[in-house]
Parts: structure tokens; C-alpha cells; sequence
């Protein structure tokens, strides 16, 4: 296999498989925002008891 | 075609100014979430898999990284993408197997030097955590540098001194907010980072690709000699075998054990999400190099087909390469997308030094002064000197940046300063995690060999004729030997007497 055909390839590869995880991170970051806070909010209350 | 004209206009200038006051108001609203240090350095050990990847993108994905990465694409063409496809294949290997990251995590530890206290005693961790923050924090010290010639080649704004007074008040804005928040700000700061910089680079890529077309990407530029374009082994490319032997011991090295992305992993919420977080953040450590390294790739044939920019960079007084990608951009992308561009390549400048601030402020008070001190240092006094930390650090950078002028390229400065640690560091962690025998005079001999790697810096590496013992990227890879061995031999014939603490799971 060439060189100019590996970089392509990688390219390809790189702007699909990071337009994909940009889509899936985002939905599931969100529920993880609120779970973060709920974790935070709850170390609060039993810290401050 | 004049060398600076943009299509950066007054929208840009709004949706930039609006955009980055956004991570204060969020340092504002999270300080109350902030009960002690661990809340403060790793957001209460609560990252989950999805939020933990954003993040640590949002930290590895910069402005300097943008910066640096189209810089090696400028200069060497395609043959610079080997150091994507090393550091993925090692991010992966990391997230497949574990290695150092599982075992870090499991531990419970907040830094990397808190490990060499637990397996080889106190005076190590404060050597380690000494050279860890040198290393560190000379590692940040041309962000600065790097940010003023963005904005000044997407801006076309050609004041250097105005530019760098932009960039120091961006700089105080990341100080408030990383001093108020911590990591929770930090965390809910990267997140929206990676989300806006993430958009704008793959639209961005599309307009690049457009501008060039797609089999003239491909094409060997007739400004160059042939084969180093792609091969980055050949003579001509400019890398060579023995580069890329030291991008391979960098990249596993700094992806395991560089601070501020470990701490990613420490904050995550279990062990196996450390993991797992690795093994998906390959496509993001390969987007890091691939798209901005295209975007340089793009930026050297655009500028070689037309003759007055080609002048400009390879005349008498040649512009700096870095300049190549944001003068290509400011002409390529239509004002407003190239606004929300710029914002979010401040943003990620923000997103890296918030994150690099908390881990060097967080190693000072951790691992040097609380072991220096010999009463316990209550969690509300570690606050305070972390926030202290923090700023004088951003101090710090604010002379070095605007004074210091870097002998070699932006990319080998960050390569030859992280290597300051990380030899030492990689081999102190990996023999503390799987080799019984190591011992703390060989972790000390081998935390102290990592400091040769300053020699890579030096003025000896500039010019035309070098020899080979002496380039940057030699010197880069006997450090790492030097601190192997010297761990080796250290620990054989200097053995611990008493054992200091099992490292346990």
C-alpha cells in the first residue's frame, strides 16, 4: 500500500468516525452533566450533616 | 493578494466577544459545588464515560494543539500524519489493555508524583512533583505566543503587542473562572468546548477540502521535493526513523501519564470507565492531528499557488509557519462560520489552560508543599494555596510568554519540554506498577535523567548542518534510554531495605 493511500484512508476514517462521536457524546454528556450534579449535590447534603 | 486580507469582519468580532465570557459565568454558578480539594481537582471522582471523553478532548484539543499540528503539516506535508496514526494506535493500546490508567485509577491517587510518595517514599514524590510542574509549566510556555499569531492571521489585525494584551486578558478570564470552579467549571467549560471547537473544525475541513479539491489534496506540491510528502521515514521529509522512534515512546508516554489528560482519568468514576474513556478518545487524539494537519496540508498549497504569499513565507524575512494555517483560513471560510471558528479556538486556548493550571497548581500544593509540611495541611489551606498556585503560574506565563522566543519549532519545544517529565515519569510509573524490584534510588536516577531532555531546546539545535547526536529528536530519545537504564541499574545495585507500601488494586 502507498503512503498517499494510507493518509487518505486515515483522513476518511478520521473525519467519519469523529463526526459520529461528536453526535453520541453530546446526547449522552448531557445525562452525564446531570448526573454529575446530582452526585456533587448529594456529597454536599451528607458532607454539611 | 495581500498576505493578511480576511474575510474576519465586525459579526466575527461580536460572536468572538460574546462567546468567551460564557466560562466565567460557569465559574460563577459552579463555586458552590465546591465543598473541598477533591471537588476542586476532580470533581468529586463523579466523571462519567460520555462527559469524561469531552473533557478530555476539550484539554488535549487547544488552540496551541490546532497550532502546533497545522505547523507540521505546513512544513512536511502528509508525512506528518505518522504522529496521528502512532498516538492513536497508542491511546488505543491504553484503552484496550489498561495499561498504567486502571491501576492509576484504582489507587485512588489525585497525581501522578502522589504515586511515587505510596510506592517509593516522600522525597520521590516531591523530586518527581518538582519536575513534573518545571516540565509542566515550561510546556505551556509558548500557548501564549501561539494564540497572538492566530488571531493575527485570522483577524489580519497586524499589531503583535495589541494582539498579546488580547490574549493576557483572556488569560486573567481563565484564571477567575478556573479559581472559582475548578474542575467541576473546568468540566462544564470543555464540554461546551468540544461541542462548538468539534462543529467547527469538521465544517471547517469541508471548506478546506472544497477550496483545494479533494485529488488535488493528494497531489505532490511542485514547491516541494517528492517523495518526503508523504514518506515520512525519507530523506527530505524532515522526520526521519529516529523521529519517529521518539514520537512512539512520547505518545504512549503522554498519553498514560501527561497530567492534565491522567487526571481525566483519576476523576473518572470507576477504574473501567478510565479504561473505556481511553479506548473512545482514539478517534478524538486522532481528530487532534488529522483535521488541524490537514488545514496546514491546505493552507502550504494554497499559499504555493500563488506567488506573493508563496514569497511571503519563503522570502528573505520569512513569516513564522505558524502563520501559514490561520491566513489560509481567514480567506477560505465566510465570515460568521469563520467567527464561531475563532471563538471556539479561544475557547479550546481557555479549555487547555484551565485544565493545565488546576493540574500544576494541583501538583505544587500535593506533592511539594504538603509533604514539605509536617503537620497535616487541612483540605480548606490546600484550597487556598492550589487558588494561589493558580495564579502566580498565570503570572509566570504571562513574562515567559511574551519574552521568550523558542529556538525550534512550536511542536518540538512542546515535544522537548513534555519530555522533561515524562521520561522519568513513565519509567518511575510503569517499573512502581509491574516491577517488584524497583527501588527509590532507581526512580530518583531516573526522575533526574528526564532533565536532560532541556538540552533539546538549546541553541545547538538550530541551523542548516547539525549533527545527529545533537538534534532535538535524538537527544529527546536517549533521555528516555538514559532514564530506562537509569532506573535499571539504580534499582539492582541500590535495593530497598525496608519495603515502603504495596501498591494493591
Amino acid at each position: 500500500m502507498s503512503w498517499a493511500l494510507l493518509w487518505k484512508c486515515l483522513l476518511i476514517l478520521t473525519l467519519f468516525a469523529y463526526s459520529i462521536l461528536v453526535i453520541v457524546v453530546f446526547i449522552g454528556g448531557l445525562g452525564n452533566i446531570r448526573d454529575m450534579f446530582k452526585d456533587l449535590r448529594e456529597s454536599a447534603e451528607s458532607s454539611s450533616l | 493578494m495581500d498576505v493578511f486580507s480576511t474575510n474576519f469582519s465586525t459579526i466575527d468580532w461580536i460572536i468572538v466577544m460574546i462567546y468567551i465570557c460564557i466560562p466565567v459565568v460557569i465559574g460563577v454558578l459552579v463555586r458552590k459545588y465546591i465543598r473541598g480539594i477533591t471537588d476542586f481537582i476532580l470533581a468529586g471522582r463523579s466523571l462519567r464515560l460520555f462527559i469524561a471523553i469531552a473533557t478530555l478532548t476539550g484539554t488535549e484539543l487547544g488552540l496551541v494543539t490546532v497550532m502546533y499540528n497545522s505547523e507540521l503539516g505546513f512544513k512536511h506535508g502528509f508525512s506528518a500524519y505518522h504522529v496521528a496514526l502512532i498516538e492513536s494506535i497508542c491511546i488505543l493500546a491504553i484503552g484496550l489493555t489498561g495499561f498504567i490508567v486502571y491501576k492509576l485509577r484504582a489507587l485512588r491517587i489525585m497525581t501522578i508524583p502522589e504515586f511515587y510518595g505510596k510506592r517509593f517514599g516522600r522525597s520521590v514524590r516531591i523530586i518527581g512533583g518538582t519536575i513534573l510542574a518545571l516540565g509542566g509549566i515550561l510546556n505551556m510556555g509558548l500557548f501564549l505566543q501561539a494564540g497572538a499569531r492566530f488571531m493575527m492571521g485570522v483577524t489580519g489585525y497586524g499589531n503583535m503587542a495589541g494582539l498579546k494584551l488580547f490574549m493576557s486578558v483572556m488569560l486573567i478570564m481563565v484564571l477567575v473562572y478556573t479559581v472559582l470552579g475548578g474542575m467541576v467549571s473546568v468540566v462544564l467549560n470543555d464540554f461546551l468546548q468540544f461541542f462548538v471547537l468539534s462543529i467547527g473544525m469538521l465544517i471547517g475541513s469541508i471548506f478546506v477540502i472544497k477550496e483545494i479539491g479533494w485529488s488535488q489534496l493528494f497531489e505532490i506540491p511542485a514547491t516541494t521535493d517528492g517523495v518526503g510528502w508523504f514518506n515520512p521515514v525519507a530523506e527530505g521529509s524532515g522526520f526521519g526513523g529516529i523521529y519517529v522512534m521518539f514520537m512512539v515512546v512520547l505518545s504512549l508516554s503522554a498519553g498514560a501519564l501527561w497530567q492534565s489528560g491522567t487526571l481525566r482519568a483519576l476523576s473518572a468514576k470507576t477504574p473501567k470507565t478510565a479504561k473505556r474513556l481511553y479506548a473512545w478518545s482514539t478517534i478524538s487524539y486522532m481528530a487532534r492531528r488529522a483535521i488541524p494537519m490537514l488545514w496546514g496540508i491546505g493552507a502550504y498549497i494554497f499559499i504555493s499557488k500563488i506567488p506573493n504569499l508563496y514569497a511571503a513565507f519563503h522570502g528573505s524575512d520569512p513569516l513564522n509557519s505558524q502563520f501559514g494555517m490561520p491566513i489560509f483560513i481567514a480567506k477560505v471560510l465566510p465570515s460568521g462560520l469563520l467567527g464561531l471558528l475563532t471563538a471556539g479556538m479561544l475557547a479550546a486556548f481557555m479549555s487547555t489552560h484551565d485544565s493545565y493550571f488546576l493540574s500544576w497548581s494541583s501538583v505544587i500544593t500535593q506533592d511539594i508543599i504538603a509533604p514539605l509540611k509536617k503537620n497535616r495541611l487541612s483540605d480548606k489551606k490546600r484550597l487556598f494555596i492550589t487558588r494561589v498556585c493558580i495564579v502566580c503560574i498565570g503570572l509566570f506565563l504571562l513574562l515567559w510568554g511574551l519574552w521568550f522566543e523558542a529556538p525550534v519549532s512550536l511542536w518540538n519545544y512542546m515535544a522537548v519540554t513534555g519530555t522533561i517529565y515524562l521520561a522519568g515519569a513513565f519509567t518511575v510509573v510503569v517499573a512502581g506498577l509491574y516491577w517488584k524490584k524497583a527501588s527509590k534510588t532507581g526512580a530518583t536516577i531516573a526522575l533526574f535523567a528526564g532533565l536532560l531532555a532541556i538540552l533539546g531546546i538549546g541553541p545547538w539545535t538550530q541551523g542548516d548542518f547539525v549533527p545527529w547526536y545533537l538534534t532535538d529528536k535524538f537527544i529527546g530519545v536517549m533521555t528516555f534510554i538514559i532514564a530506562f537504564l537509569g532506573m535499571v541499574f539504580g534499582s539492582l545495585l541500590f535495593p530497598d531495605k525496608q519495603k515502603i507500601e504495596e501498591v494493591s488494586e
